[in-house]
């Protein structure tokens, strides 16, 4: 059984001109101890997913779903105060750029106990106790401890300001599994950092998933850094979601057209033999969201599109995988070069 | 080496510390720059890579002449440029991090490009449109962008405007910092492209910070390693990334490797 199930999520926001439809009828399932990343050019609808999953938009946004089912709870059935309680309850959420999503005025200490949950207000004896043991202190640290961070007394009693980038997403990540969520999204973890860092947060993370069962959904465009964290890829174009499957099937005999294109970027750019030369790309850019292609979003910059390419594509599921094209690229179509 | 005529930027005995108050300093006195020197020939490449807080942006910027260091001399072909701030505006052109901030949302296209020419340059209008129509050319945009605002346009374009604005003034020296890393694989082989069509085509040298070693591998000749304001190494690139002698670069190619990442495996026919 799926840990979170949705199935086609529609996110539409509303502006000046009318109302556009961002992501248009994704589904995504996740189980228990999964990783997924979510990858795709930018502006194709990957944040917004994550918003939508945690609702975290209301003015302006409008979400549809057929089904939205979170560890057996139908969230569709529920009222909207109630959904975001549970929701908030079991997931957590890595935002963007760690530095700016950290409170710059209060300490860290501050921002940790903060995140950490809450006693009720009549257990009266609980309370004392802990507030005897400092038992919120210690928490903290041993949250510190787990995320990767040694020096938990300087941290703690720094602001945001003073740390460097990595500092920052170790505690935004400790803060995240503080209230030990049941999913775990992340909004590219490991852009902008450096070398050795990205490795001790893939770790982290790969720790957290394994040893607390955590379902991990990861944004990331760079899918050479993550292709061996991750298990199953979603490669999103234009607001939806092109093609899934696990990672041995996506790598090796990829599907679609688009994410043929990525793999080959990727390739061309991790080939350590063919330096200083071209590396042949996708033409094109990324359609406009008010003026969308009737059929196949990805029709204007596909070598393969036909005439039957006019009309939508369905989702065609295969044995481990699923895509959206009328013409699925055969096997190994990624080496040859035509 | 440092006078031989093709010498295009020289570096020599470079420090730099923050500026701070005399009061600070007495305690500290830790220098983020120390002692670099390095020479890049005409038309090489540079990219700089190291851990967090090793001073890359440091150096970047004090070779743009954003930031003055405290002792040692940046030569731009045998002279220094400190004072002499047309010289380096016009050959050294700076390409920002964030591409969204790094572009005005109130000008059009055509006026932020207009800028460097109407600062550095007496051209009329219609030298200066064909300058800018030529410069759109070079980074693959369609003419008829320069009417629009950079929140019209995708992110990979508004990065190639950045590098039309820093392409208008026909500079020498292109330094780009951390701009490549945060795209999808396509986006970074498209850039990756262009800025090899530059250094083959116009002579352009590009000096990059990078964390994605793969990058360094594609488009620079020479490779400088820092860690803690040091050079810990600096040579070709690809002999350095094939046979690191120091251990830091020893390190740093281990963590690029690790368990995670995709490994190219060449196909065995
Ligand atoms: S449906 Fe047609 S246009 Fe779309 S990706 Fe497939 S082949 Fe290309």
């Amino acid at each position: 059984m799926a840990l979170l199930d949705i199935r086609n999520l529609t996110v539409k926001i509303k502006t000046d001109e009318g109302i556009i439809t961002i992501v248009d009828r994704i589904s995504l399932t996740i189980n228990a101890g999964k990783i997924l990343a979510l990858a795709g050019a930018s502006g194709s609808g990957k944040s917004l997913v994550m918003q939508a999953i945690m609702m975290l938009r209301k003015d302006n946004v409008i979400y549809y779903a057929d089904r939205f089912k979170l560890d057996e709870t139908d969230l569709l059935k529920l009222s909207s105060h109630q959904r975001r309680r549970i929701i908030g309850e079991n997931t957590s959420f890595v935002m963007q750029e760690p530095k700016r999503s950290l409170d710059p005025s209060l300490k860290i200490k501050a921002q940790l106990y903060e995140v950490m949950p809450k006693i009720k207000w009549y257990r009266f004896f609980t309370r004392i106790k802990n507030f005897i043991k400092n038992t919120k202190k210690q928490t903290a640290v041993a949250l510190l401890h787990r995320s990767g961070i040694k020096d938990h007394r300087k941290i703690m009693n720094s602001y945001p300001s003073q740390l460097s980038d990595v500092e920052c997403q170790k505690v935004m990540i400790a803060m995240a599994v503080a209230s030990e969520p049941k999913i775990l999204l992340l909004d590219e973890p490991i852009v902008n950092l450096e070398i050795a860092s990205r490795f001790q947060v893939l770790k982290l993370l790969d720790k957290y998933s394994k040893n607390d069962h955590t379902a991990i959904i990861i944004i990331s465009n760079d899918i050479a850094s993550i292709y061996n964290f991750a298990d199953e890829f979603a490669f999103m174009y234009a607001g939806q979601i092109v093609e899934r499957g696990s990672r041995d099937q996506i790598f090796k005999n990829p599907r679609h057209p688009y994410t043929a294109s990525l793999i080959r970027s990727m390739m061309a750019l991790s080939d350590p033999g063919q330096n200083k030369k071209f590396i042949p790309v996708l033409k094109g850019k990324h359609p406009d969201y008010k003026h969308m292609p009737i059929g196949c979003r990805f029709g204007a910059r596909c070598r393969y599109a036909k005439r039957i390419c006019n009309k939508m594509p369905d989702i065609t599921m295969s044995k481990n995988c699923q895509y959206r094209c009328h013409f699925p690229l055969p096997d190994g179509a990624l080496n040859s070069d035509d | 080496m440092i006078s031989s005529t093709e010498t295009i930027i020289s570096v020599s005995n470079l420090c730099y510390r923050n500026p701070s108050s005399w009061f600070t300093r007495m305690f500290r006195s830790d220098f983020i720059l120390k002692n670099i020197t390095f020479s890049l020939q005409d038309g090489e490449s540079l990219a700089i890579i190291g851990e967090e807080k090793s001073g890359k942006s440091e150096l970047i910027s004090a070779i743009a002449g954003l930031i003055t260091p405290t002792k040692g001399l940046i030569l731009y072909n045998g002279q220094t440029y400190e004072n002499n701030r047309q010289m380096r505006a016009q050959n050294f052109r700076m390409i920002f991090q964030d591409q969204e901030t790094a572009l005005n949302r109130k000008l059009r296209i055509i006026d932020i490009l207009q800028i460097p020419l109407l600062i550095n340059t007496s051209m009329t209008e219609s030298e200066r449109k064909e300058r800018i129509y030529d410069t759109l050319n070079l980074v693959d945009l369609p003419n008829s962008i320069a009417k629009r605002y950079p929140q019209e346009l995708s992110y990979g374009q508004m990065k190639r405007i950045s590098f039309a604005r820093a392409l208008i003034l026909n500079p020498k020296v292109i330094l780009a910092n951390k701009s490549i890393s945060s795209f999808d694989p396509n986006l970074r082989a498209h850039i990756c492209n262009m800025m090899l069509r530059l250094q083959k085509e116009r002579r352009i040298s590009t000096i990059i910070t990078t964390s994605d070693l793969e990058i360094a591998r594609k488009i620079s000749d020479k490779l400088l390693v820092l860690c803690k304001g040091e050079v810990v190494e600096f040579g070709d690139t690809r002999k350095i990334l094939n046979n690191p002698q120091n251990e830091i670069t020893q390190r740093l190619l281990r963590n690029y490797n690790n368990e995670y990442r995709y490994k190219f495996k060449p196909e065995k026919e």
